[in-house]
């Protein structure tokens, strides 16, 4: 998990009208800090956002 | 993050200890592990790091040469005639609202306790509402390597020495500036921005592979699509022709019903007629060569009978010896000049001399005929053998004038046989035209039958290779869908990069400048002397800087005790600023401290006690009358003395 306030806030600031771009951009950081494989996780939920972005 | 309790046997002294650190909410995460030099404090966390990591990083030389299994169980095991003891250390661990139960366990020989053995490590993890899930060797080295990672394990479990060299890089697996990334979680911003750099570029490799050409194929299926259309319209074209000429066939052959050989025999009587005609022109050819052949004779046939009695008379002359004469004249003229016979000498009588003057009368008239016969006798002979070949001549000629008399009168024959059935015909002309039109139709008709086989094996080719180019099209086309899924994919990778890196920039500065504040904070709150040093810098790789009040930089000639209290300040703006949420385990903190900063330090490890686990190792000095109080009077919090046996090869806990 990404316990970093700062990290949580900035996110957030960046992402300001993307509740999606927030929490995926979240879920990778929070994948990242458990160790999980980016290609186990990250990537499927990029690939799911580029689908709904059709 | 929070340990529950510990439990070791036969680790080192400890053959059997149990620290609980009870957690009670509202209370101080404070514990105390109080005992004198030598009874065991280092090698709990020895314990500890052990069970994680497999490694004793506060182990003293001494106690490495040591077995790892506790003397007196080795003994009592040899008299017992165990083979081996075992050795464990059970971690229990609250994280996340789950509980991990880490245990490492080691047998070891009796009779070889220093021979190296395998441990083994497993790991039970508990959510409060669900089913434990139970992980061993590689998978719970991972686990135990997420809820403490070892990199910054010199961040939750030190030592007073550790705090005295806190700044200084040699000691430590991380640099300072990584330790905080590591803790402060940037270095997560870091790997996430990796692997999405890595995303991109598969990405790119993905587009940059299916390189779909899409225009090319699809023009490769319009080309063939087409071709094949005009073949089967080229196909129909034929068929409906070869249909159309079916039916005129049909409709010529009702109009030829019953006059079916008048076509041909209309072709054969003017065959025949053509025949005749040459015929006639041969015969016209051979009455001009008897023509010729008797215009040829003609003298020598008038002159024959005379040619043949000359021929004969000379013949008869001939065979008399009269010719040729032999009659000499001149031999005549010669004895009448000299009056006397020129061959016997005799004078002539006047009826010699006349006789000879006759005989030379003579003589002259049959010598000049005689010479002029032999002179024509081979001319007439010959004119005669000519004309002797005439009747041949002309009875060939007959004998051909009279077979082409009687061939064209056969033709003549057949022929007028035919125009007696075409003249039954009343239109003989339409008949041959309708005739010529079937044959052309049916001709025309097998030509495109030809046509139409190769056309359809050429279509069936078509067919063919029209199908692969679909296959390659599709594929094309499903590689642009893939390409455009990939373009569409690095576009949300690179969004989320972007973020992340402005985010990394952003936190960092702000963690930095965090950083030096908390510290000033705990280093001010810690330390009794509160006007000496005024600011507290960290540049980019987290050098710390102490400037005191004279603006001199200062922290090489600061105290131990200061440096540690430093330490201790910016491991607690550490742990504060990143907002993690690991436990400290810290030996014999306040060894080196002593007066109003021990009771300082003591103060402010109890108030961060509220926030986050704190378990100290103290010795009897540590544990002064004024830091039992700070730590018992007013709070709760968990106290437990320590002690060894008699043997001093047993640690003995007391809970207070």
């Amino acid at each position: 998990m990404i316990k970093n306030v700062e990290i949580i806030n900035k996110v957030k600031n960046l992402t300001a009208g993307k509740p999606e771009m927030e929490k995926l951009v979240l879920s990778i950081l929070d994948d990242e800090s458990e160790g999980k494989q980016f290609a186990r996780n990250g990537k499927p939920a990029i690939e799911k956002e580029a689908r709904e972005r059709e | 993050m929070r340990i529950n309790s510990i439990e070791i046997k036969n680790y080192r002294q400890h053959r059997n200890t149990k620290l609980d650190f009870p957690f009670i909410s509202g209370g101080f995460d404070l514990h105390l592990l109080v005992a004198e030099n030598g009874v065991g404090k280092t090698n709990i966390m020895n314990a500890i790091n052990w069970c994680l990591y497999e490694e004793e990083p506060y182990a003293t030389k001494k106690n490495a040469n040591l077995p790892l299994c506790n003397e007196i169980t080795l003994d009592e095991g040899l008299k017992a005639g165990h083979a081996s003891e075992s050795v464990s250390v059970t971690l229990n661990v609250t994280r996340d609202g789950k509980r991990y139960e880490f245990f490492r366990t080691v047998d070891v020989s009796v009779k070889d306790p220093s021979a190296k053995k395998v441990s083994k490590l497993s790991v039970t993890i508990t959510p409060e509402n669900g089913n434990s899930e139970f992980y061993e060797e590689e998978e719970a080295r991972n686990v135990a390597i997420a809820c403490f990672p070892k990199k910054i394990r010199e961040y939750f479990f030190f030592d007073a020495e550790q705090l005295t060299t806190y700044f200084e890089r040699s000691n430590k697996e991380l640099s300072v500036k990584d330790a905080v990334n590591e803790i402060s979680q940037v270095n997560v911003l870091s790997a996430a921005i990796k692997h999405l750099e890595g995303y991109i570029k598969e990405c790119d490799k993905t587009m940059s592979n299916l390189n779909p050409k899409l225009r090319e194929k699809q023009e490769s299926v319009d080309k063939l699509e087409k071709a094949m259309t005009d073949l089967e319209r080229d196909i129909d074209d034929l068929e409906q022709s070869n249909e159309n000429a079916r039916l005129k066939i049909i409709e010529l052959d009702k109009l030829l019903n019953g006059n079916e050989n008048v076509s041909e025999d209309n072709r054969r009587y003017k065959e025949l007629s053509e025949q005749i005609d040459e015929l006639e022109t041969k015969r016209k050819g051979l009455d001009a060569d008897q023509k010729k052949l008797i215009s040829k004779y003609y003298v020598l046939l008038s002159m024959y009978d005379i040619n043949d009695s000359t021929s004969k008379y000379i013949r008869d002359k001939e065979d008399r010896g009269q010719l040729p004469t032999s009659i000499d004249p001149e031999e005549i003229v010669k004895s009448l000049d000299a009056g006397e016979c020129m061959f016997c000498k005799t004078g002539l009588s006047h009826s010699a001399e006349e006789h000879l003057r006759e005989l030379l009368k003579q003589s002259a008239l049959s010598t000049k005929a005689g010479g002029k016969l032999t002179e024509i006798k081979n001319d007439i002979e010959k004119a005669c053998r000519e004309a002797r070949k005439y009747n041949e001549a002309i009875s060939d000629l007959k004998q051909s004038i009279e077979e082409v008399e009687k061939e064209k009168a056969k033709l003549e024959a057949a022929s007028e046989a035919i125009r007696i059935r075409l003249n039954a015909c009343s239109d003989v002309e339409s008949v041959s035209t309708w005739f010529q039109q079937k044959e052309d139709l049916s001709k025309a008709m097998r030509s495109n039958d030809q046509k139409i086989g190769s056309y359809r094996n050429e279509l069936k080719n078509k067919g063919t290779q029209l199908e692969d180019a679909r296959k390659e099209l599709r594929k094309a086309q499903q590689n642009t869908e893939k390409c455009d899924e990939a373009r569409k994919q690095k576009e949300v990778a690179r969004e989320i990069k972007e973020i992340i890196e402005s985010v990394e920039e952003d936190v960092s500065k702000t963690i930095r400048t965090n950083m030096e504040d908390k510290t000033k904070y705990w280093f001010d709150t810690l330390l009794w002397k509160k006007n000496t040093y005024t600011s507290i810098h960290l540049d980019d790789k987290y050098d710390i800087e102490l400037i005191d009040s004279f603006g001199r930089s200062c922290l090489g000639s600061c105290s131990a005790a200061e440096r540690q209290m430093l330490a201790l300040s910016f491991t607690l703006a550490l742990h504060e600023v990143s907002g993690y949420d690991g436990m400290l385990f810290i030996d014999t903190p306040m060894s080196r401290v002593s007066g109003e900063n021990r009771k300082n330090f003591a103060d402010v490890l109890r108030q961060t006690s509220m926030e986050k686990q704190i378990i100290l190792t103290l010795t009897s000095d540590e544990f002064s009358a004024n830091v039992r109080e700070m730590f018992t009077s007013e709070y709760r919090s968990s106290m437990t003395l320590m002690k060894v046996d008699s043997t001093e090869k047993e640690v003995i806990t007391e809970v207070k």
